[in-house]
């Protein structure tokens, strides 16, 4: 369309005042974008707003103003979900640990057990100070049992982590393991690691004690031991004693990191 | 496997009369696909599937940096050409043999495909390592094809632009990914930190050998690549000067050279 003939659109006719009007037919206002280039519509504009004193009111820039109000609530809503998401991460940041909390912390039971040198083991008062690690497995088991170590392995083995953190794995399956069966298993992973077993009853009450589930031998038609199924939580007991936090399979190494060195200051 | 051999080799008896099928292609083809199944059999394909993270790099490096240039160079130009007629890809594959689109895809594909959601997750099943199997190997054709397309249109022709190509895509952005891998302080990938111990070999131990494999595993193919390309070109640019110089050289009325006294090469 022509400069000068076209006439002024619907739009722009409420806001024209009469001694503007005869200026602005000089410049057409069009609800369809002008023709040309940049430059010209630039110096379209810059004229219509020179004689008008505002920007004209078009149908584009009507439905610019609509998407706008669509984009700004848009924002507003996105800025609202993040504000509460950011609130719910807070109420997580707020759990000490990562592992899995318990509500009322109850006292470590003291069972004695043997240990790999076949001498008696009080669970509690043997490692009084210490973080804790108590585990019940087998030396067979073909998966749990083994990463489980292995992550606690490379966890403490970590530069910066605190000292005093004892590993107790207690066997489910002492017929099988025998104390140097269980200590040379438990010397894949690390020498430190406390082995313990004790005859099929006192076993079973300790992961009563525990409030572990009681390990249970899968047998096939022949009456041989297939597998055992058993708790796959390690159940971690602060230096105070109480067990805070349980850590089921899988626990990934960040977990073990976060938590272990804020266990250890609990005295 | 059986999806690539068999309708190769019966496309080979097909092949339109007058061209001839070349050993060297069936050659090539048949190391490909060996190399195809030395990395996605057991033990490897069982290792990187669900143990060791070092074992996941060596398929990736296996896939993209020999299995993928092989078995373009053991496709002929008229299977290639048939095969992107027939299934409508001639443009696609012009587009995406581009360098810059090729490099682009290529480390797109080794990014997605080394972040541990895409690990994790898509190494959980059959069905998911399967999947990040062929993307490899899509990858691998990708970011070959510039340099070893067998069409040959779709090939880069000059081979500074070749070498720079190989460097770019293929040695520069990988070391990124697997510097990552050396110097994260954990483990970054669940499904080999959270996998039973093979050889007593520790999670963050294995992802440092990943870590290294990313980085050191294409050099040798790389550089190697760079080397005879290098080679060629020096080669093919002393053919050249040869060439020019003797059509430089004036003839005598009489029909003989004219030994030239202002010749730089006398």
């Amino acid at each position: 369309m022509a400069q000068g003939e076209a006439p002024p659109s619907s739009f722009s006719a409420p806001f024209e005042s009469p001694s503007q009007s005869s200026v602005l037919t000089r410049f057409a206002v069009t609800s369809k974008r002008p023709s040309g280039g940049v430059a010209q519509l630039v110096e379209r504009f810059g004229r219509i707003e020179e004689a008008r004193g505002s920007i004209p009111l078009t149908s584009t820039s009507v439905r610019t103003v609509t998407r706008c109000r669509h984009i700004l609530k848009f924002s507003l809503s996105v800025l609202i979900l993040l504000l509460l998401t950011a609130g719910c991460a807070e109420s997580s940041a707020e759990r000490p640990f990562s592992g899995l909390e318990a509500d009322q912390p109850e006292r470590m039971p003291d069972s004695v057990l043997v240990n790999t040198d076949g001498q008696p083991f009080a669970m509690r008062t043997d490692t009084e100070g210490s973080v804790r690690l108590v585990y019940f497995g087998f030396t067979s088991c073909p998966d749990i049992c083994p990463v489980h170590l292995a992550q606690l392995s490379d966890v403490l083995a970590r530069p910066g982590m605190p000292p005093n953190i004892k590993v107790l794995f207690v066997t489910v399956d002492p017929d099988t393991d025998t104390p140097q069966v269980i200590r040379d298993f438990l010397n894949q992973f690390s020498a430190e690691f406390i082995g313990l077993t004790g005859t099929k009853e006192k076993l079973i009450e300790v992961q009563r004690q525990f409030s572990a589930l009681v390990a249970s031998p899968a047998v096939d038609e022949n009456g041989d031991v297939q597998d055992i199924g058993h708790d796959g939580r390690v159940f971690a007991f602060a230096p105070d004693g109480l067990g805070r936090t349980q850590y089921p399979h899988p626990t990934r190494q960040t977990t073990w990191t976060r938590d272990l060195p804020i266990l250890a200051t609990l005295r | 496997m059986l999806c690539l051999v068999i309708p190769y080799f019966v496309s080979q008896r097909r092949a339109p009369k007058g061209i001839e099928n070349g050993r060297f292609h069936r050659r090539f083809f048949t190391l490909g696909v060996v190399l195809l199944w030395v990395a996605t059999d057991w033990p490897l394909g069982l290792l990187g599937a669900s143990y060791l993270a070092s074992a996941h790099m060596l398929q990736f490096v296996i896939y993209t940096m020999a299995v993928a240039p092989i078995l373009l160079l053991g496709i002929p130009e008229w299977m290639a050409r048939r095969l992107a007629g027939r299934m409508r890809l001639y443009r696609l594959m012009g587009r995406c043999t581009q360098p810059v689109v090729a490099g682009l895809l290529f480390n797109g594909m080794l990014i997605f495909s080394h972040s541990p959601w895409a690990v994790d997750n898509l190494r959980a099943n059959q069905f998911g390592s399967f999947a990040m199997d062929l993307l490899w190997l899509i990858g691998g054709f990708l970011v070959w094809a510039p340099l070893v397309s067998p069409i040959p249109e779709h090939r880069m022709t000059s081979y500074p632009g070749r070498m720079a190509y190989l460097f770019l895509a293929l040695g520069v952005v990988p070391a990124v990914p697997g510097g990552f891998l050396t110097f994260a302080s954990f483990p970054l990938y669940a499904t080999y930190e959270l996998a039973p111990r093979v050889h007593g070999l520790g999670a963050t131990t294995d992802q440092q050998l990943a870590g290294l494999v990313m980085k050191l595993g294409g050099i040798p193919v790389v550089w190697g690549t760079i080397l005879a390309l290098m080679y060629r070109w020096s080669e093919v640019s002393r053919a050249e000067s040869a060439e020019l110089r003797q059509s430089n050289k004036p003839i005598s009325p009489s029909g003989d050279l004219h030994q030239s006294s202002t010749d730089p090469d006398q």
